[in-house]
């Protein structure tokens, strides 16, 4: 079960890589690929440190099969400070949870705002990936999030809701104009190879036509029942079902993720603070 | 008469809450209702798209473009008409009070005349979810029973609990594997409900998993129209018939759920 643990402050080094993993629709295997991501990079003795961002509709705690004392909705009430607010999942990921049936997330006063900044900062700098799993759709706190990573990764499914969804995300995130992150999308329940690349083809190729925007293609990850098993058993495919075909494909893009960004140069800190603190200074 | 308004919703997403929207929908229409059905996730809807309708219209047009509720809404049969959300429209999500106001009473006064106001809203805890509380006389909350699915519905439970009481609150459960899993879904929010909130928690009923349902979503059309035999489609219309006070139809509930039927009422 996990622990709430203390960080060590001395150690600065920010070379922190961060992606935000996003759908547009909910229920495509966002926060599996998150938790099963994280284990990876973890098996690849990345330190991880993922934030549960579906604000108030959090549960990668129940995905990960750990029972958070304190959540980030302890944080941002300002009860516990973001320190606090970690679980360790295992020697090298750690977890920030978030917290479930929380509505009033929004209301946060300019002294937690500025203390939340000040920790994730903190946090950066001894974490290598800071994976952060957004909520569905397309609300401020979704773009904010994706705005400040380095990169995005788009997950769709095959089905034209999913893909009409993803497109959404592409069209919003556009539109802010502002210093856009990296854009890869994730095919996810895939029946094969050759089903992947086409969804990813018709989103990029879209993308490009009409927003004239960039988009990688990052990957797919093949339909697998284990992906089902395990989430009713609440351990994750990668400790539970190694071998299955889901797994393999999600260590393949974890490792070449790992063996791309060995030089990463992350987004000025400017942007970082900018976007961070637009998060929670939005009217309602 | 004035219609009856219900609300759909779920507290993660993809659980099934726009299949449930729109199968519902099109079952009340073929058992002899007018149905409008509003998709109500004004950024990201995509009830048109799991129709097949090939349409322009969004809810957009109507703040951008200075179109009523009339030009958008798509008559898809004779008894159930549809007003389009938006796509990819960022600025819907943050309408003010006034607007979001406005736009309800425009729903309301538009589907007057129809017998039932089906609202397919996003999933969570959002302002733009929470909007459609007070005027839902109906609110069903679809979940799975996954635990992560369970751990949200529970969680949209306990906001819903703190801004009205749960009285006209029921659960739908969808894609369960059988009768068992189902009841085994409904007893343990239900019992969490109980013991946390110390309220009562209605079931509508439940949804089997069907690979006719992804199947049918894939070929853009509703299982019910397409595959009407399946067993998925068949909960759906018996959901439906519940809905509107009816009995199930003959011979489209098995034995064994007949059997758990009479042991757990």
């Amino acid at each position: 079960m996990g622990n709430n643990m203390n960080i060590d402050l001395n150690e600065i080094d920010d070379n922190c890589l961060t992606i935000a993993v996003t759908s547009g629709k909910g229920g495509v295997g966002k926060s599996n690929i998150v938790t099963n991501l994280a284990i990876q990079f973890g098996l690849l003795g990345k330190k991880v440190m993922v934030l549960d961002a579906d604000l108030g509709m959090a549960n990668l705690d129940v995905l990960f099969g750990v029972r958070p004392k304190y959540t980030l909705y302890h944080c941002l009430e300002g009860r516990k400070d973001l320190l606090e607010v970690i679980t360790s999942v295992n020697q090298n990921v750690k977890l920030i949870a978030g917290g479930s049936g929380i509505s009033d997330l929004a209301e946060l006063d300019e002294k937690s705002r500025t203390s939340f900044l000040q920790s994730l900062q903190k946090i950066r700098q001894y974490t290598d990936i800071l994976i952060i799993d957004t909520g569905a759709g397309i609300s401020s706190n979704v773009i904010s999030f994706l705005s400040y990573a380095d990169e995005v990764l788009l997950v769709s499914t095959p089905e034209p809701t999913s893909m009409a969804d993803a497109y959404g995300i592409i069209k919003t995130l556009g539109k802010t104009g502002k210093d856009l992150p990296k854009i890869g999308i994730l095919v996810n329940r895939s029946n094969t190879p050759m089903e992947a690349y086409e969804v990813s083809t018709k989103l990029t190729t879209l993308a490009e036509k009409f927003l004239n925007l960039k988009i990688a293609y990052k990957g797919y990850i093949l339909e697998d029942e284990f992906i089902q098993k395990s989430v009713r058993s609440q351990r994750p495919l990668l400790s539970i079902y190694p071998e299955s075909k889901a797994a393999i494909c999600i260590r393949k893009l974890a490792d070449s993720w790992v063996n791309v960004n060995k030089t990463h140069q992350p987004k000025s800190k400017m942007g970082f603070f900018q976007s961070i603190l637009s998060l929670f200074s939005r009217k309602k | 008469m004035s219609p009856k308004i219900i609300m759909i919703t779920s507290g993660k997403g993809g659980v099934g809450k726009t299949t449930l929207s729109s199968n519902l929908s099109l079952c009340l229409s073929q058992i002899g209702n007018r149905v409008l059905l509003v998709d109500a996730d004004l950024g990201l809807g995509n009830i048109c798209i799991s129709m097949g309708i090939d349409t322009e219209n969004s809810i957009e047009d109507l703040f951008f473009e200075g179109k009523t509720l009339e030009d958008i809404t798509i008559t898809y049969s004779e008894n159930l008409k549809l007003v389009p959300g938006g796509s990819g429209v960022g600025s819907l999500t943050t309408l003010t009070e006034a607007e979001k106001k406005d736009l309800i009473e425009s729903f309301l006064y538009f589907g007057r005349n129809e017998d039932y106001i089906i609202f397919d809203t996003g999933a969570g805890i959002s302002e733009n979810v929470l909007c459609f509380l007070e005027i839902a006389q109906e609110i069903f909350i679809v979940t799975t029973p996954e635990p992560p699915a369970m751990a949200d519905a529970y969680g949209l439970l306990k906001v819903l609990d703190e801004k009205q009481n749960l009285a006209n609150i029921s659960l739908i459960a969808n894609r369960c594997l059988n009768t068992l899993e189902a009841r085994g879904a409904e007893n343990k929010l239900r019992l969490a409900v109980k013991r946390f909130l110390n309220r009562e928690l209605k079931f509508l009923g439940y949804v089997y998993q069907d690979s006719n349902v992804l199947k049918s979503s894939r070929e853009q059309k509703l299982v019910c129209l397409q595959y009407p035999k399946s067993k998925a489609a068949l909960n759906l219309m018996n959901l439906a018939r519940k809905i509107h006070g009816l009995s199930p139809t003959k011979g489209s509930v098995s034995v064994t759920d007949r059997f758990m039927n009479l042991v757990h009422g």
